[in-house]
């Protein structure tokens, strides 16, 4: 068996998805599968490796992280939402040069 | 007392004066005049001591460790331009008593002309090149302050960077020559460089040369740097007779005659040095023929007597041009500071303001005619013997082109000497201002000095017997054979000649006033000094006309241009660069992955 | 080893506890600050005889490497007097906002710097400390200046410019580093010499950028004039002579520590260079219509002697460059008090404005005209002795024109030199500025008679002075006279 286009994939989709998206609740889907994508890399490669048990033990780390950074992002997003009561990334410009 | 130490006292004695004399003058300023009049008693008094050193060993310590151990050399040629320094240093402190007594910032004056003795004697003393170069600077230095005594007056204070700067011209050379020296024997010792001279390869040895004419040239004010001289005398009269007459300006002429073992090996530039020497003394004669200032004639007279001096050394005659740099010290010396006396009472330069002062000043004016004489060279004053034996030594060289300049010169001596003598002193007074004899401290020097030039050359005989010691040739002759010698040689015969025709010249001199018409552009070249001024002027006009144009343009445009273009020139680069931040989050997250990309792609290979 | 730390460390000592007085108490801050310095100049002499190293770790395998020799004993005897002088110039200034602690504070902080940068033989901590010294002087120059509008530009133009200096000599030192693994003074001096010359070649010409643009040698000299000129004289006295002679003695220190066959290739170029930044310098000068600013140029004229005698690469004239540490500090800081006691009367700079102030400031007047004398190299004051041996370096190396036209530039100097002195003290006094004798202040009057008294002292017997740096450059292999 070989998980690896499954990573891939998942890569792809979260990178197509953070791209094409304009839609912040969309984006954070994207980074999700993103990570999701890095979570399995990590599990496949501790079977490939035969270290399951210590990448396990860094997955479910990964897992809490990545539950933080999803509240931080719902919040920034809230946030954003609270300020200009719109989702669209194009009314975010306030980096522009 | 050690013996040894009598040349280091005679240096440290009036060194010490120029150092307490300022601090002096916070107790006591009244004192200092006399104070420093004492200072310059010790220093007479320990000159007489050193005569007795002649050829003695000196002490001698480490001036710069490892790099230069000085001494004092003492043979003839360098003890007498000392010794000149010291007496006459003496006799003109007493006279600045009188002289100037209402002046201010005494304390100043005093200082700096005990310094200025003091650094003569070192000159002269110095066993090794490097603090002969040490005094020859610091009595440029003095000379420098001195000329520009009277600041407030921008002609003097601009007169004391003129001389400065261009005797630094000649020093420049000097220093140039000493170095190159001790590049190539490794020590500053006079007598071994001048030793191993012989061993330099030719070319270098030329170079030697020059820098060494070059700095006799600018320190004796000879052609072409002649210019600061004249420029000079807006100095205290003192000063003048003091530095410009009598002691500083004699230092180039030691140069010459102390290096010219060297010099004799590269006979072309000895060549080169009779003809800088004739030239200036017409050219000097020339000037002061026609000149209307008093102490400008005894400057262009100076710078003429020196060129003598040098046209001597060029001949080979060292002896003759010392001897006659001994006479003119005394006469040149009694001059100036009969002039001083003269300007003193009348509050002029203007010869044509004097006249007919014989009466009112009667000391003055005797002893100022004494001296004129010795100036033309009348037998038996000193400057005859001293200025024939020039003449002798060039009949004897054969070098027949500088010599016709010479008494050329020598004729033009004539004239003005007794032009001088007659528009200041006989004739009719011309001005309405109360004159009155000058006091004793002034009157007592310029009767020493008076003696001293009627009789100074009956020294010949001692100064030639410790010749031998400097290791150049002279002739060993007493006064006696002095006198034979000097009336049956052919020498003589010039001489009379030129001051027959010179005395001719100023008897009819009215009646050649038609010349005036016939070549103005001769008297017009020679009332501006022949153009050396208005060439130098020019010169360095066009210096500062160069560096003002470096510095509004070079500097202030494309220097600084460079440095706010490079400013301008980022900040333009980051405002164009700046588009690239379009603040759209899915440009930024396409920048991240591209470079997430390569650098995966970097690690992979 | 507790000496050293002492000698290093005292000045920021001094500088954290003059930083904690209140403002109301800026005397007795003032004065704890100049006890300081004079403290360190004590120290420095009651080391001199002693040859000392310390290695100090500092955890994560960090050590510092100082140690003290003739070479550092002569820079800290001259840093901290200079230190001294500026303190004790700005111990009664006029002006109300120079006399803060954290002036003070700066000014030490600017010496701690210095003194690091003397007692380094790491590479590393050496550029520690040689940007730790610019950055309370860049602080100095933009905070206390005499020219509000200009001190922007100004001080930016002194950070970059001296910034790029250091960093390319950082990047030798990281290549140095890289090449060697170490960076170790000690250790490097028996490694450098066996890479190759041409590689050494680019590795000293980098090194020495740092210096050539602390020197200001054309065309890294923007910076001299407007810093000079902009900052308030207490700064500027600072920056001529501490900032200076640190430029100094980073030639001294590194020219011994490349291999010879590799400076021989640099000689020229420097040669040039120094001859550029002479008559470049003069030119500037002869040109200038303000004081402040002729001095500046004066002194980036005079840096091309500097760096004439370490070109000449022979023990003469690198004694002579040597020798111009103590010279060129006391002398220029002498040049500019005097004048700047004159333009605080005249409240003007301009040359065209000033003249015959000799009648009021005699002193001065004598202070200004030996230091210009020195400054031309003149007996008999201090500056003839570096400025002689500078040239005898260039004949004994045999670079007779290069020298011939070194000696042609000091009349360049020596014009300048005049024409300042001339201008500022000779000829008429204007009208309004008619009247007795000023006195002036006793601390500058203080720092002046000890700057004239060592002028002086030295010119005249220059023996111990000399025998301090043949002593120090022995100690770096250089044997100069017999």
């Amino acid at each position: 068996m070989n998980l690896w286009p499954f990573v891939f994939a998942l890569f792809a989709l979260g990178i197509f998805c953070l791209l094409t998206r304009r839609n912040l609740i969309k984006i954070l889907i994207g980074l999700e599968l993103l990570s999701k994508g890095a979570t399995l890399a990590l599990i496949w490669s501790g079977i490939l490796r035969n270290s399951l048990s210590y990448t396990q033990s860094l997955a479910v780390i990964a897992i809490a992280i990545e539950v933080m950074v999803v509240a931080v992002f719902l919040a920034l997003v809230y946030a954003f939402h609270e300020k200009s009561s719109s989702l669209d990334t194009d009314d975010m410009r306030r980096l522009k040069g | 007392m050690n013996k040894e130490m009598i040349p280091l006292l005679l240096l440290i004695v009036p060194l010490a004066g120029a150092a307490l004399v300022p601090l002096l003058n916070f107790f006591a300023s009244r004192a200092v005049p006399l104070f420093s009049v004492f200072v310059g008693l010790v220093t007479a008094v320990i000159g007489f001591f050193l005569l007795g050193q002649i050829g003695a060993q000196a002490a001698s310590f480490e001036w710069l460790p490892g790099v230069l151990k000085t001494g004092f050399q003492l043979d003839t040629l360098s003890v007498v331009p000392a010794l000149i320094a010291t007496w006459i240093g003496f006799l003109v402190l007493i006279y600045s008593l009188g002289y100037m007594k209402h002046e201010e910032n005494l304390s100043r004056y005093y200082s700096l002309t005990l310094l200025f003795i003091a650094s003569m004697i070192g000159m002269s003393l110095a066993d090794n090149f490097l603090s002969l170069f040490f005094f020859w600077e610091v009595m440029g230095v003095c000379s420098y302050a001195l000329i520009g005594f009277f600041y407030k007056d921008p002609k003097a204070a601009s007169a004391g960077v003129k001389a400065f700067l261009t005797t630094r011209i000649g020093d420049i050379g000097l220093l140039a020559a000493i170095l190159t020296i001790y590049a190539f024997t490794g020590t500053f010792s006079i007598s071994q460089g001048l030793a191993e001279g012989s061993k330099i390869a030719l070319p270098l040895l030329n170079f030697i040369a020059f820098g060494f004419i070059l700095g006799a040239v600018g320190k004796s004010a000879q052609l072409p740097l002649h210019v600061w001289l004249p420029d000079a005398m807006e100095a205290p009269t003192t000063i003048s007779a003091l530095i410009h007459a009598a002691t500083m300006v004699n230092a180039g002429v030691y140069l010459l005659a102390r290096v010219y073992p060297l010099l004799s090996l590269v006979p072309s530039w000895l060549v080169v040095i009779q003809w800088i020497g004739a030239l200036t003394a017409l050219l000097g004669s020339l000037l002061a023929a026609f000149h209307n200032d008093l102490k400008r004639i005894l400057a262009y007279s100076t710078i003429s007597q020196l060129g003598y001096m040098v046209f001597a050394v060029g001949v080979g005659g060292v002896f003759a041009s010392q001897f006659h740099l001994f006479s003119h010290a005394i006469f040149k010396a009694l001059l100036f500071l009969c002039a001083g006396a003269v300007i003193h009472e009348l509050k002029t330069r203007d010869i044509r303001e004097m006249g007919g002062l014989q009466k009112f000043m009667p000391v003055t004016g005797t002893t100022f005619l004494i001296g004129a004489l010795a100036l033309m060279g009348l037998p038996v004053l000193n400057g005859f013997f001293s200025k024939d034996m020039i003449l002798e030594e060039g009949l004897i060289a054969g070098s027949w082109g500088p010599l016709i300049v010479a008494a050329l010169a020598a004729l033009l001596t004539a004239y003005y000497s007794l032009r001088t003598t007659a528009v200041v002193f006989w004739g009719k007074r011309r001005t309405s201002a109360h004159v009155k004899e000058a006091p004793v401290v002034m009157t007592g020097p310029l009767t020493l000095l008076a003696l001293g030039s009627l009789v100074s050359w009956v020294l010949v005989g001692p100064l030639t017997t410790s010749w031998i010691r400097t290791g150049l040739e002279a002739p060993h002759i007493d006064w006696l054979e002095l006198l034979r010698e000097t009336f049956s040689s052919t020498a003589f015969l010039i001489t009379v000649c030129v001051i027959v025709l010179g005395f001719l010249i100023f008897y009819y001199r009215r009646n050649l006033g038609w010349l005036k018409g016939k070549i103005p552009a001769f008297f017009k070249a020679v009332s501006v000094g022949l153009g050396f001024d208005i060439l130098y002027g020019w010169l360095s006009q066009q210096i500062y006309a160069t560096s003002n144009l470096l510095s509004t343009f070079f500097e202030e445009k494309v220097m600084e241009g460079i440095n706010r273009a490079t400013g301008e020139g980022s900040v333009a680069l980051s405002i164009s660069s700046r588009k690239m931040q379009t603040g759209d989050l899915h440009w930024n997250l396409l920048y991240i992955v591209v470079a997430l990309l390569i650098i995966l792609g970097l690690i992979l290979w | 080893m507790v000496e050293l730390l002492v000698l290093q460390f005292l000045p920021l000592l001094g500088a954290l506890i003059v930083l904690l007085f209140p403002k109301d108490k800026k005397e007795t801050a003032a004065i704890l600050a100049l006890v300081t310095a004079l403290l360190e100049l004590l120290f420095v002499f009651l080391l001199l005889p002693q040859k000392l190293t310390v290695y100090l770790g500092l955890g994560l395998g960090v050590t510092m490497v100082l140690s003290f020799d003739y070479l550092t004993a002569i820079v800290l005897i001259v840093l901290s007097f200079a230190c001294a002088y500026s303190l004790l110039y700005s111990l009664r200034k006029p002006l109300e906002h120079e006399r803060s602690p954290s002036f003070y504070s700066l000014i030490l902080l600017v010496l701690f710097g210095t003194v690091g940068v003397a007692l380094a033989r790491d590479l590393i901590q050496f550029y520690v400390f040689w940007e730790a010294m610019l950055i309370p002087a860049w602080a100095l120059v933009v905070n206390w200046n005499e020219d509000p509008k200009k001190v922007r530009y100004t001080g930016l133009k002194f950070f970059i410019i001296t910034h790029i200096g250091a960093v390319l000599t950082l990047a030798s030192i990281l290549w140095i580093y890289s090449t060697l693994g170490t960076t170790n003074m000690f250790v490097l001096q028996d490694l450098l010499p066996k890479l190759p010359v041409s590689t050494l070649v680019w590795m000293a010409a980098l090194f020495f950028m740092a210096f050539i643009v602390k020197l200001a040698i054309f065309p890294f000299h923007t910076w001299l004039p407007d810093a000079y000129t902009t900052s308030s004289m207490p700064v500027t006295l600072v920056l001529v002579g501490m900032m200076t002679s640190v430029g100094i003695y980073g030639f001294a220190r590194f020219l011994p520590f490349f291999p010879r066959e590799a400076l021989l290739k640099l000689s020229l170029p420097f040669l040039i260079a120094s001859l550029v930044n002479m008559f470049y310098g003069g030119a500037m000068a002869l040109a200038e219509k303000n004081a402040k600013r002729m001095i500046a140029y004066s002194s980036m004229s005079q840096m091309g002697y500097v760096l004439f005698g370490f070109a000449t690469l022979v023990p003469l004239g690198i004694s002579g460059s040597v020798f111009n540490i103590m010279n060129q500090a006391v002398t220029k800081l002498v040049l500019f008090t005097s004048v700047a006691l004159v333009a605080e009367s005249a409240s003007t700079w301009r040359l065209d404005e000033l003249g015959g102030w000799a009648k009021r400031h005699p002193f001065a007047a004598v202070c200004a005209s030996a230091a210009m004398l020195s400054l031309l190299g003149a007996p008999p004051v201090l500056g003839f002795w570096p400025e002689f041996l500078t040239f005898s370096g260039g004949f004994a190396s045999s670079n007779y024109l290069v020298a011939s036209l070194a000696l042609v530039a000091s009349v360049l100097t020596a014009a300048y030199g005049l024409r300042l002195v001339r201008f500022v003290f000779f000829g008429p006094l204007q009208k309004e500025h008619e009247g007795s004798v000023i006195r002036p202040p006793w601390n500058t009057s203080l720092a002046l008679a000890a700057g004239l008294l060592i002028m002086i002292i030295f010119g005249i017997y220059p023996g111990p002075a000399f025998q301090l740096v043949r002593g120090a450059l022995n100690l770096l292999g250089i044997q100069v006279g017999g």
